[in-house]
């Protein structure tokens, strides 16, 4: 409960809460999620929260907003341990971890692949898929051309 | 089994040795199975052309009993005029019952192997993989010395663009004690990325000097280093030499040691050296054969 009295915000009436991101991450993942302050919903940022697990950790509440696969996918990549919460009329309707909304090492429809002569280049209808191979820099390969492609080389593609 | 073989990546240890100890009993008694794929079909589809590549495998079918059809010349087929790799093997997979495809671009084997309904069998993808020339090579290799396991093998020349050279170092390291020296120019030394994927479960060292070290290789593996891969004539001049195979050069290797190369040859190695008990790389050729007859006919089966 400490927590949420930390919060400007303590309820929302529908939306999308994203808890246990790793402390200051919170920022990186407004940039990746393409949340820009322009769209009149509010977006509470709550950054090294006391935790009782964590330590320090950060937690984002968005307000009338939904998360898609990408997302979620982009959400991993940074925050592994993240849990997301679906708030309906003020009541969580849905909580879970983001490990168990999707499987393995595998990732699709974040990036594209920066190797110029990968066949996922050419106008071929695959959606392009990853592997993650490390986090923290982020380390990832092209399942399809085996390119590995370090942190500097995806920021742009992010957002990040 | 496997579906497709697109990369050595997703092929074990077993299966390797599936394959080339049934090539070895199909080169036994080849008069058993040339009639084995009667009534099937092999599209050869080549987006670059290889020659050698493709009419090995064409002979393979043949000596199964099996039918060719192909586009060969990509310069005069809609394949020039930018046909998708999606399209072209949704096509090929409809006149057919396995396909054989070589593309420039890597990543285009993962493509057609997730639009064919029949298997595909990877000819070579840009400087990615290129596994059946890697699944001859070790058929070789075991052969000659009865395993793959605990011996010591140098790789030689273009080991950067090479593309039999990340699916060989894929396939080494799924055995054990395989030690593999790695001689190159600097420009042309293997990819960080592929060595990475086999440190943990292959030794490898680079090597400056083949000549310090050549008495220690149970194989030495020679491929072509291009001109194109240098920046000038002068850069190309300078580290030719060092990647010559002369009968000097062999002196001191191990009587048992054998040479290999994929081929074709551009005076890698010298013509004196064909006649030494040691050159390997014909019969490597010919061993193509009994290897893509063995993918063939193992890959054809596993869908009865
Ligand atoms: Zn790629």
């Amino acid at each position: 409960m400490s927590e949420e009295r930390t919060m400007i915000v303590s309820k929302i009436e529908r939306g999308t809460v994203i808890d246990k991101i790793p402390a200051g991450k919170s920022l990186q993942l407004i940039y990746m999620l393409h949340i820009t302050g322009d769209e009149m919903k509010t977006v509470a940022v709550g950054i090294h929260v006391n935790s009782a697990s964590m330590g320090k950790k950060d937690i984002l509440k968005l307000t009338n907003r939904d998360l898609s696969g990408a997302e979620l996918n982009k959400i991993w990549l940074i925050a592994p341990d993240a849990v997301i919460s679906t708030i309906k009329d003020y009541q969580v309707s849905d909580k879970r971890p983001i490990s168990s909304m999707r499987s393995g090492n595998e990732f699709e429809g974040v990036l594209k692949c920066n190797n110029p002569t990968c066949a996922t280049n050419f106008n071929e209808p695959v959606k392009n898929k990853f592997i993650l191979m490390d986090r923290d820099p982020l380390l990832v390969r092209c399942y399809y051309c085996d390119r590995v492609m370090i942190e500097d080389n995806i920021k742009d593609q992010l957002g990040m | 089994m496997i579906n497709h073989i697109v990369s050595i990546k997703d092929i074990d240890k077993e299966t390797i040795l599936d394959i080339i100890q049934y090539a070895a009993k199909i080169e036994a008694n080849p008069e058993v199975y040339a009639e084995k794929q009667k009534g099937k079909i092999l599209s050869t589809i080549f987006f670059e052309p290889s020659t050698r590549t493709r009419l090995s495998f064409e002979s393979a079918m043949l000596r199964l009993g099996g039918k060719v059809i192909g586009i060969a010349d990509p310069k005069t087929s809609s394949l020039k005029k930018g046909e998708s790799i999606s399209d072209t093997i949704r096509m090929a997979a409809a006149y057919s019952d396995i396909i054989v495809m070589r593309h420039f671009l890597e990543g285009s084997g993962r493509v057609a192997a997730e639009y064919s309904s029949v298997p595909v069998v990877s000819g070579g993808t840009g400087i990615q993989e290129h596994p059946t020339q890697a699944l001859l090579d070790l058929y070789t290799i075991y052969k000659e010395f009865g395993r793959i396991d605990n011996l010591t093998i140098g790789l030689l020349g273009d080991l950067r663009y090479g593309r039999t050279i990340p699916s060989l170092l894929y396939a080494f390291a799924k055995f054990n004690n395989v030690k593999i020296y790695l001689y190159s120019p600097q420009q042309l030394r293997a990819r960080m990325t592929v060595l990475s994927d086999v440190e943990d479960k292959l030794e490898y060292r680079v090597e400056d000097n083949l000549e310090d070290t050549i008495d220690q290789l149970d194989v030495l593996y020679v491929t072509r280093v291009q001109k194109e891969r240098f920046p000038d004539e002068q850069a190309y001049e300078r580290v030719k030499g060092s990647f010559i195979i002369s009968p000097d050069t062999l002196k001191n290797a191990k009587e048992n040691m054998i040479v290999m190369h994929p081929l074709p040859r551009v005076g890698e190695i010298e013509y004196d050296v064909d006649d030494l008990p040691q050159a390997r790389y014909f019969q490597q050729a010919k061993n193509g054969v009994w290897t893509r007859m063995s993918i063939l006919d193992k890959l054809l089966e596993e869908r009865k």
